[in-house]
């Protein structure tokens, strides 16, 4: 039987759907179908995995990454052209970002930059997972991150300060020690 | 790992929230198993449960989280007035005393378990779907539950349950009937005093929402 419960599911969903769903965005066109593909590789799973959220990530990629390549066998691109267009955000007018123009910044990162960032901020993952995912020390992962950021920020318009992430980042390094 | 506080930079960036995906939790849930039972509870409900003495009942979270009774005994957990057995017990003697005839219940209890009423080569719906659709009526559970006892299972409230002793208590009880099986246990409580730590409660309450 499945360890995992429906209601736990939609948990997970509602916690990490977003996340997921924008890291899957990198390299598909239709990133809810490769979470979904990984949703239900996750229920037959017979012993959950330590870290779910990593898990998710690691086989939403998979998923996303052979539906890419699934893609560029089509001839037919319409509707995957169609789909590029989707928003990657919400439109919030609240919040003081373009959506678009954040989009903008990601597509143009290289791919490990991107990886790292949006599953840091928007999937909440730990600098270990992080390494894990990407196949990379830690102190790399974080220093790219770091990196990422800064470059980030200026075209962002945020006022110009080092991000202070060392706490938590010494605290995660000790960790792995 | 304790999830630290992102710096500004990335708690700007987190502000933006992607788009929420779109699921179709049909298939994702096609995959889950249906627990013991449930399939012939849908298709005769009030059959099985006459015939079935051993079922296990499983209350279903979803369902009277959003009841504001259960919302009080939350509360009351949070403030730590009361013990989390307490309310186990207390949230159980609700369910056992709901009146059989009730036209507007206030909780919803389904049917798991063995159930020796049905023919298990009879076709029965096996989709979440129509589980949806055709939720037994409880008023039928409830008169269940004033006959005999009351197993908890197979879900995190109802493991939690278990975990504090409940389930086993009530079912060992079952020959002894409703009334004395949970005057038993309120004794065993008083005389235990608080059978789980505070905190601990709470975080099981936290890990779970």
């Amino acid at each position: 039987l499945s360890p995992i419960t429906e209601s736990q599911l939609r948990v997970i969903v509602e916690r990490y759907g977003r996340g997921l769903t924008l890291f899957a965005r990198q390299w598909c066109t239709n990133p809810d179908d490769a979470l979904q593909e990984a949703l239900i590789d996750l229920v037959d799973l017979t012993e959950m995995p330590q870290s779910i959220s990593a898990w998710l990530f690691k086989a939403v990629r998979y998923k996303a990454l052979t539906q890419s390549r699934a893609e560029r066998r089509r001839t037919n691109h319409h509707s995957s052209a169609a789909e590029q267009k989707r928003a990657w955000f919400d439109v919030d007018p609240s919040v003081g970002l373009d959506g678009e123009m954040v989009t903008g910044l990601l597509t143009g990162l290289p791919e490990l930059e991107r990886q790292i960032v949006t599953s840091r901020i928007w999937g909440e993952l730990s600098f270990v997972e992080i390494a894990e995912l990407v196949d990379r020390p830690v102190t790399t992962v974080f220093r790219i991150y770091r990196s990422t950021l800064t470059r980030l920020r200026e075209h962002l318009g945020v006022a110009d300060s080092e991000p202070d992430t060392s706490t938590d980042t010494n605290i995660e390094l000790r960790g792995q020690s | 790992m304790i999830e630290q506080p992102l710096d500004d930079d990335a708690e700007l960036l987190r502000s933006l929230k992607p788009t929420r995906p779109e699921i179709d939790w049909q298939k994702v849930l096609a995959k889950l198993p249906e627990p013991a039972g449930q399939k012939n509870a849908l298709a005769d409900p009030l059959g099985s449960l006459t015939a079935t003495r051993d079922a296990t009942y499983v209350i279903q979270p979803d369902l009277i989280r959003g009841q504001p009774w259960f919302g009080r005994l939350i509360s009351s957990w949070w403030s730590g007035a009361l013990a989390g057995s307490l309310i186990t017990f207390a949230l159980l003697r609700f369910l056992a005393t709901q009146p059989v005839d009730s036209e507007q219940p206030e909780f919803e209890v389904a049917q798991t378990g063995p159930a020796t009423s049905i023919d298990p080569q009879q076709p029965t719906d096996n989709s979440r779907d129509s589980h949806s659709k055709e939720k037994p009526n409880p008023t039928h559970f409830q008169r269940d539950l004033n006959e005999w006892d009351v197993l908890v299972d197979s879900d995190a409230w109802s493991s939690r349950f278990k975990r504090h002793g409940l389930g086993e208590r009530l079912v060992s009880k079952s020959a002894t009937g409703p009334t004395e099986a949970t005057q038993t246990y309120e004794s065993e409580i008083t005389s235990q005093g608080h059978p789980k730590p505070q905190a601990e409660l709470r975080r099981e309450l936290l890990e779970f929402n």
